[in-house]
């Protein structure tokens, strides 16, 4: 999209008195598939997104060189010690990328003493669909009937069966490259061709496949990422800066894919700097009737109305904004009463695997810069059952060869022009391979999210308090993940394994999902099998909140799906006159 | 120039001394600096004009003008400048204003000459022994200082433009990805 879309740096004038047929809350991942279905399906709708518009040729930094950028790469510390404080945890909050992260002044959260959570956030056009991983993993039947068969949480209300027309749609849409496998615990797509893997990836992956059989396969991670030309967007160039944003639109984003094709039918008016803060609930009609919001400029007070409201503004944010509205009996809350509204947060464990040296391969090196790793499909609680943890996890990893950086010479003797002209060539050092686990993480009712009773954000609405910790099953299922790591990586022949454990804190793998749960029972869930809230079935809920279980897939595709899939059903609701 | 711009130059290079009593000369002296701040257009306000004039002298030694621009030409003086004024802590900069002044008060032992007043070839004497006090089997106190100034002058070389696109020609979009490819030969 261009920045035509809208004055410059201006909301545009949207007709209070107007009732749309659908409001979207957010232009993230999620928003922008709900904008882009419901809009193509015919309705009229209104995206509210909180933050302030992109405009690609102004805000994607991908071709900046790092001596047009103050601190050369470096990021400017002080700065976000002073405002992005949690931000700045993230790997892709660097100099050309940090614009997209939220103002942790602006936008407080809370956390119990000892009990941090790391909220990422990006509160954009496009969200954090901008600076996301890419990564795109099908769940299957082993996610959707764990809890079921287990007897944890709630059952999700659907089946792969009832996912899979969607994930197939979405996915041919938006681009998704990778190998097809044939794993009934890792769905293949129609995907585009596979990147390649370097060559100590592929030593691994056939000493992994000579170790454990076809129990555990090594592959080029499934991406977003074109591996061919589609209309309007290039196949990618191989910078991997995707996360500053594609000048070749080449990865999948609400941005450049998503929020052009819902403006196309001239039937999408997408409205920045809009800070939802309640749903409005209509007692007498038992619907939603719209929502009320703040401008995030001048203050002023708004409200939108509409036959449809999707709530898509991620998991935390669409949950806090439940839970600052009024339901059904009058309380604070719509959507609360089950008592499980805000409950059963989740997120992946990450950061624990293994390392090693890939010996020889000393005449080989890379070209390009790939975008995209390499995946190990979950192997733990397949076909067998593992005596000290329930469900899996899967390995993200690469294996690269070491050549000097930007800082190179500094840790050496020398000085003039020798040292120059030595400095020019590339050294290159051993393969390095790594493979880092994503663990599952099970629904626990006391991992949630309240109303902070005395924080407000910059808006005036009440913050979040988050209470999350990892439980007993996720860190026995991470010691785990570091020893198979190892044993992988010896098994392959590399040598210096040394395994790691970052011990990061729930929330930073940015995969936080559950607080507004599926399922089948409105006394024990949130949203019905079609992501609608129970107690008002015209608010639908299509994000990382609505999540049952949490697999240990990267979770975006499958919020793609389920969005596609729901706007769908609510334009047939409509037209049956159900809503 | 905006007066805000004159102020934060003021402020800049008078900081280190900023709380002591300022007589004449210091004040003559910091009218000097600002002066040849503003000619130079630097953007930082750490080190003074004479710091400055040394740190560019000893980056030209470790990276000198060859078939390519050196580090000065490559403004990698003013880049430390603004880390140094922005980013670092300040006992970090202290450290390096100190190690600055401890090269002048080398060369003028050796050559009885400030260090961007002595010959290349003094100057680099004075830096080799840093050099062998910093990378030997026990590093003098110099190390941690000189570890830090080469860091600056190599990071700042390598990614500014005359770095990348004329001494690297490094290439940032091969629009490809190969896994497995025989090494590049080496430049002529």
């Amino acid at each position: 999209m261009s920045g035509a879309a809208w004055p410059a740096g201006r909301a545009p004038h949207v007709a209070r008195r107007e009732t749309w047929d659908a409001i979207v809350v957010g232009s993230g991942i999620s928003g922008g598939w709900a904008a882009k279905e419901l809009a193509e399906r015919g309705l009229r709708v209104l995206v509210l997104e909180a933050g302030r518009p992109i405009d690609p040729a102004r805000d994607y930094l991908m071709n900046v060189p790092p001596w047009k950028l103050p601190y050369r790469m470096l990021g400017d510390r002080p700065a976000l010690d002073a405002r992005r404080f949690v931000q700045k945890k993230c790997y892709a909050c660097d100099e050309g990328a940090a614009q997209f992260f939220v103002d942790d002044v602006d936008n407080p959260y809370t956390t119990p003493e000892g009990r941090p959570f790391d909220w990422i956030r990006g509160r954009q056009v496009g969200g954090k669909s901008i600076m996301w991983a890419r990564q795109c993993y099908r769940l299957g039947d082993l996610d959707f009937e764990a809890n079921a068969k287990e007897g944890i949480g709630t059952d999700w209300p659907i089946r792969y069966r009832d996912l899979a027309p969607w994930y197939d749609y979405v996915e041919a849409y938006a681009g998704i490259s990778g190998e097809r496998l044939g794993l009934p615990q890792l769905p293949d797509g129609p995907f585009l061709p596979p990147m390649e893997m370097s060559a100590a990836e592929r030593v691994v992956r056939e000493g992994i496949g000579r170790a454990y059989g076809g129990e555990r396969v090594l592959t080029i991670g499934r991406c977003a990422v074109l591996t061919e030309p589609k209309p309007g967007r290039g196949a990618c160039h191989y910078c991997d800066a995707c996360h500053r944003g594609c000048t070749t639109f080449s990865y999948f984003n609400s941005v450049h894919v998503t929020l052009p094709d819902a403006l196309r039918t001239g039937r999408c008016t997408v409205r920045p700097f809009s800070v939802v803060h309640e749903v409005i609930y209509d007692r007498r009609t038992r619907r939603a009737a719209g929502v009320r919001a703040v401008d995030a400029q001048t203050l002023a007070p708004l409200e939108f109305r509409a036959r449809l409201v999707f709530l898509c503004a991620s998991a935390l944010e669409t949950t806090r904004l439940l839970l600052n509205s009024t339901g059904p009996d009058g309380e604070r809350g719509l959507g609360a009463s089950s008592g499980q509204l805000g409950r059963n947060l989740m997120d992946h464990t990450m950061q624990v695997g293994a390392s090693g040296t890939v010996p020889g391969l000393e005449d080989l090196t890379t070209v390009g810069y790939r975008p995209n790793g390499v995946y190990l499909p979950r192997f733990r609680n397949v076909t067998t059952r593992h005596p000290d943890f329930l469900r899996g996890y899967g390995y993200q990893g690469g294996g690269w060869r070491s050549r000097q950086g930007w800082g190179r010479g500094a840790a050496r003797r020398g000085l003039g022009a020798e040292f120059k002209r030595a400095l020019r060539e590339v050294e290159y050092g051993p393969w390095h391979m790594t493979l880092g686990g994503f663990g599952e993480c099970l629904p626990h009712p006391d991992n949630r999210v309240t109303l902070d009773p005395v924080v407000k954000d910059r808006w005036g609405v009440p913050a979040l308090h988050v209470d999350m910790q990892w439980r007993e099953n996720e860190l026995a299922m991470k010691r785990d993940m570091a020893a198979q790591a190892a044993e992988m990586l010896e098994a392959a022949g590399c040598t210096g394994v040394a395994t790691y454990d970052n011990r990061t804190a729930p929330g930073l793998t940015i995969h936080e999902m559950g607080t507004a749960r599926m399922g089948r029972d409105p006394r024990t869930s949130v949203l019905n099998g079609w992501n609608q809230v129970w107690d008002a079935p015209n608010v639908f809920v299509t994000d990382g909140a609505c999540m049952a279980s949490s697999g240990c897939q990267n979770p975006s595709i499958t919020y793609m799906a389920l969005t596609a899939r729901a706007a769908a059903h609510a334009v047939e609701l409509l037209g049956r006159k159900e809503l | 120039m905006q007066r805000r711009e004159l102020l934060r130059l003021l402020g800049g290079a008078a900081s280190a001394a900023a709380l002591a009593p300022r007589d004449a000369e210091a004040l003559l002296a910091l009218g000097r600096d600002t002066h040849a701040a503003v000619r130079a257009g630097r953007a930082g306000g750490a080190l003074d004009a004479r710091a400055l004039a040394l740190l560019g002298a000893l980056a030209d030694r470790i990276i000198p003008d060859t078939d390519t621009p050196g580090a000065t030409a490559a403004g990698v003086p003013a880049f430390a400048d603004l880390l140094l004024a922005t980013q670092w802590e300040p006992e970090r900069v202290e450290r390096f204003r100190q190690g600055l002044a401890e090269l002048d008060r080398r060369s003028q032992r050796a050559s009885g000459r400030l260090f961007v007043d002595a010959s290349p070839a003094e100057q680099e004497s004075v830096l080799h022994e840093v050099e062998d006090e910093t990378f030997g089997a026990t590093p003098g106190a110099v190390a941690p200082f000189w570890k830090d100034c080469k860091w600056l002058v190599l990071y700042g070389y390598y990614t500014s433009e005359i770095g990348i696109t004329e001494e690297l020609r490094t290439v940032d979009m091969f629009e490809r990805y190969e896994g497995a490819a025989p090494l590049p030969a080496r430049r002529p």
